[in-house]
């Protein structure tokens, strides 16, 4: 049988447990501050006596007394530094078993049993019960903590009296012994209340074990800053002397920078970093005899400069490779450089001088910040800059760095051979969430500590999250530090000390405009209610509004598919039924801003170079409208009028965006959608609408039959169809909805007119001729605001200027005596 | 029964692990204060012109008045170079001996350091009750 005491007893660690149960952390760190001010404080004494020969007279007789006890002194003294000591043994003692765990992992051995973390828990367990030990442990509290669970939740947990977790079958899982990694799992695989109780706290295992290597990594690098007298730490003070032996770099410094005093190099960024292979790479190529020159490759953006910058803290650390240290990083900035010279001969000479200097310097690492803009403008020169560099790439003098965006380098770079001969290829590797996780963890304390916040662990999966799904355009760790570093002022603000997963969920909205803060009563209210808000603007399309509120609740309750876009909508029907209108609504309703409707009129790409007009021409360097569209706009309502009037080549495109969320753009750069209702508005098949409202007016619109009609015609194909989330059909709106469409369209008339002062008066006669004569059959309500701007405004606007019509005006239509389908104006004046 | 076992594992501690452990400690130390002062480097350069400033030598060979001048100059930056690098690798010398030096005096106390311990201890306590 395997209980916790037997455990316990047949560890190695079991005495330095013990001892440290006898003597807890706290009272040790007390003890040696007690000793230490009273040997200063005895000491202090001590020094008195020691010197009372030269001391006045006075002095000496006044602190007799003092002079007396002398002997007593200096006993007290002693006893306290022999305590002292012994406190600082004990814990110096007690420390090198816990470095066994924290840095010298591998020097564990099987009879040690487990890990000195893992021991502490076990040894402080009243009963045999490993879930209490683990909840009342001081590590167990700092994990529960970091998932949002307070000691009171977890107290009032243990009070349910779950169900105890037995030792029994506790095992090491990767390595001689039990690691707290094994413990955690462990409990949770055991205690199904356990799971419920951090379930219902919103921790699943993987947040639950990744709290816990959290909480154990931030102990970790604690205690390893705390051991000044490891190498790697004493290897941070930088060397005395080392630039006397390397030349200097005047030309060099005009164009560039040291990374070696940037402030960047101290930053947050440069600190953590998620690209440790990249880094590798980079170290393997500078580490070479000769030809050690990188080309490091990744997406626009300033993950390729992060890189640097970390490499450079390192080597300011004196953490690098030897063939790095020492180095002076410095990076040339090409636009600098381009700037200041005016024509070819000036370009060449500097760029000899500049490299020649490097050369001769011995110690530089340069860092070419666009090498594709170099070499462009070389081009324009019309010099041969690859000839220029050549001897200094090939030789063993100067190691380089150079940096270029991936479509730069298709275009300008991976066709020259000869530059591509004496450069090495790293390229960026996508981030995965885990990876931006494991960043946000690392560079989170110091945010704590400089905001006095707290993060739980779901909140820093969220801020990862958040970074990679609503800032799709943005490289994924860098918007995900730009993200931590954001919230971290605006959640003081707030008046928020504890950051969750609901505080960076409202950040994200208030950023962004997307609904995916906490749901409010207010909007909850608004949400189960959307169908009757949206239909107070759009009349008689019932299916239309049920469809478009379906999709925006689930949208707002986060069960949508979060690879492809928010929606997408096709919306058939005859003109004028309120399709854009729905369109509108949707924007106002999502959103809460009716302005985030963009349109696409789709009519306008019709021709051979559509596509390229849509998503942008490589050859011409033309940017795409839809491209632009939706980088300016990542969040928002796009409506793509006309949808059947475009060309087959543009309906393609739209595949994959339906599909994946994103499409590639001429630079064959990812472009992403996720954050976009798209709404295709289309008269295809309005004709056949109208032929079933003709033959049955009430009975529903048959969609198979319409489909099946408009498949048949060629205008969209059925895997186009298949992508949209829903095809609405729009009713052709009968007397009664355009009864009600006039009313809008005059009430909204009657409050522009209201501000000015004036009162309309909206009467059944005026409803009526301007649902009857400003409707059109084959145009639905479109002809209504034309009707009510020559019949109503316009009679209205005369009477203004003959100054009939004042402030105070009550204004009324009837239907002229002479002309019944005309409307007469009344004016009543108070 | 404990406080024996403690003592026991302690004592056993602090005269095998403890001993390699404070060893290590002063071969960082050693490896620090040649780092800090870089020493190889300065070693390998002791001779060079300082910050590598040194001219070339004009392929005029009649012309010795240049000859003569680029000499001195590059004579005096070597000069420059080697007494600066001599101070500051005597100042690095002159901490490796004292870590020396102190290594056994620092082994000799952490050996007789339980002992001390005790001797103070009961110094104290006849000085108290003296």
């Amino acid at each position: 049988m395997n209980t916790i005491t037997d455990l316990l007893h047949k560890s190695r660690l079991y005495p330095v447990l013990m001892l440290d149960s006898l003597i807890s952390s706290d009272r040790r760190g007390r003890l040696i501050h007690f000793c230490r001010f009273a040997i200063v404080f005895l000491g202090l004494i001590f020094a008195f006596y020691l010197s009372q020969d030269y001391l006045p007279t006075f002095l000496t007789d006044y602190l007799g007394l003092i002079m007396l006890l002398k002997n007593k002194v200096l006993g007290l003294m002693l006893i306290s530094l022999s305590i002292f000591m012994v406190a600082i043994l004990i814990e110096v003692y007690f420390s090198s078993f816990y470095y066994l765990e924290l840095v010298a992992k591998n020097l564990y051995r099987s009879d040690d049993i487990f890990t000195m973390t893992v021991g502490r828990i076990l040894y402080g367990a009243k009963t045999d019960d490993l879930l209490v030990a683990f909840l009342h442990s001081d590590i167990g509290g700092q994990i529960i903590r970091r998932l949002g669970i307070g000691r009171p939740e977890a107290d009032l947990f243990l009070a349910t009296n779950p169900s105890p977790v037995s030792a029994m079958l506790l095992a090491p899982t990767d390595g001689p012994v039990i690691k707290l990694k094994d413990l955690t799992k462990y409990i949770f695989d055991q205690s199904q209340a356990f799971r419920e109780f951090l379930l219902s706290h919103s921790a699943k295992e993987t947040e639950f074990i990744g709290a816990a290597q959290w909480v154990v990594l931030g102990i970790e690098l604690q205690i390893w800053e705390s051991r000044w007298w490891e190498l790697d730490n004493l290897t941070r003070v930088p060397s005395l002397a080392r630039d006397w032996s390397y030349g200097g770099t005047y030309n060099l410094d005009l164009y560039g920078r040291d990374l070696l005093v940037d402030r960047e190099t101290n930053s947050l960024e440069a600190n953590t970093t998620t690209r440790e292979s990249e880094i590798r790479q980079l170290e393997a190529v500078l580490s070479r005899g000769r030809e050690a020159n990188a080309l490091l490759i990744g997406e626009a953006g300033p993950d390729k400069m992060d890189i640097i910058y970390h490499l450079a803290h390192q080597i300011k650390e004196g953490q690098t490779i030897p063939a790095l240290a020492g180095k002076r990083p410095v990076l040339l900035e090409v636009s600098l450089l381009m700037a200041a010279c005016k024509e070819k001969n000036s370009f060449e000479q500097t760029i000899l001088k500049i490299f020649s200097e490097a050369s001769q310097a011995g110690n530089i690492l340069l860092v070419i910040d666009d090498l594709a803009n170099l070499v462009a403008s070389a081009d324009r020169f019309g010099s041969n800059i690859i000839s220029l560099m050549d001897s200094y790439l090939s030789g063993n003098s100067i190691q380089v760095i150079a940096l270029c965006d991936t479509d730069n380098f298709h275009r300008f770079i991976e066709s020259r051979s000869s530059l591509m001969t004496r450069f090495e290829k790293v390229s960026l590797a996508s981030l995965s969430q885990k990876d931006i996780t494991e960043m946000l963890l690392r560079a989170i304390w110091e945010v704590e500590n400089n905001f006095k916040l707290f993060f739980t662990y779901q909140a820093v999966n969220e801020i990862a999250q958040g970074a990679s799904y609503y800032f799709p355009d943005s490289v994924g760790s860098d918007k995900a530090i730009d993200l931590l570093t954001e919230i971290a002022p605006w959640a003081r603000r707030a008046g928020f000390l504890i950051i969750d997963s609901k505080e960076v969920r409202s950040f994200i909205q208030n950023k962004t405009n997307i609904p995916i803060g906490e749901v409010t009563a207010k909007e909850k209210d608004k949400l189960l209610n959307l169908e009757s808000i949206l239909g107070l603007r759009v009349i008689g399309q019932r299916e239309a509004v049920a469809a478009v509120a379906s999709a925006v609740r689930r949208s707002r309750a986060g069960v949508r598919n979060p690879n492809k876009p928010i929606g997408t909508f096709l919306f058939l029907g005859p003109t004028g039924v309120g399709k854009t209108e729905t369109a509108k609504a949707l924007a106002a309703t999502f959103f809460d801003n009716e302005n985030e409707l963009y349109r696409l009129d789709m009519s306008e790409y019709q021709g051979p170079d559509a596509v390229d007009k849509l998503i942008g021409s490589f050859s011409s360097g033309a940017t795409g409208v839809l491209s632009t569209m939706v980088r300016d706009h990542p969040y928002g309502v796009i409506l793509l009028d006309e949808f059947e009037k475009t060309s087959p080549a543009v309906l393609n495109i739209f595949l994959p965006i339906f599909d994946e969320g994103f499409f590639s753009d001429m630079n064959g750069k990812r472009v992403g959608v996720k954050n976009i209702i798209f709404i295709a508005t289309s008269n295809a098949g309005a004709d056949l609408i109208w032929e079933m409202v003709e033959k049955n007016p009430n009975q529903e619109l048959s969609r198979s039959v319409l489909i099946d009609a408009i498949v048949e015609r060629g205008i969209y194909k059925p895997e186009l169809l298949n992508r949209f989330d829903a095809t609405v059909i729009f009713r052709p709106l009968g007397e009664i909805e355009l009864a009600k469409i006039a009313e809008l369209q005059l009430k909204k008339l009657a409050k522009r007119l209201t501000e000015k002062g004036f009162t309309l008066e909206i009467t059944p006669d005026l409803t009526a001729s301007v649902a009857k004569n400003g409707a059109d059959k084959f145009f639905g309500a479109r002809p209504m605001l034309r009707y009510i701007q020559d019949q109503v405004e316009q009679k209205v606007a005369d009477k203004i200027i003959a100054g009939e019509i004042v402030a105070g005006s009550k204004i009324s239509f009837v239907a002229s005596s002479l002309s019944p389908a005309d409307l007469e104006i009344k004016v009543k004046n108070l | 029964m404990g406080v024996i076992t403690i003592l026991i594992d302690y004592l056993l501690w602090h005269y095998s692990k403890a001993v390699v452990s404070l060893l290590l400690v002063f071969r960082n130390l050693f490896l620090f204060i040649t780092n800090l002062f870089s020493l190889p480097l300065l070693f390998r350069t002791w001779l060079s012109p300082w910050r590598r400033l040194d001219e070339g030598y004009t392929k005029n060979i009649t012309d010795i008045g240049a000859i003569a001048s680029t000499l001195v100059l590059n004579i005096l930056m070597r000069l420059v170079g080697f007494i600066m690098r001599t101070g500051v690798i005597a100042i690095g010398l002159l901490t490796i001996l004292f870590l020396t030096l102190l290594l056994p005096l620092v082994l000799a106390i952490w050996l007789l350091l339980p002992f001390i311990i005790i001797f103070l201890f009961l110094l104290g306590i006849g000085l108290l009750f003296k």
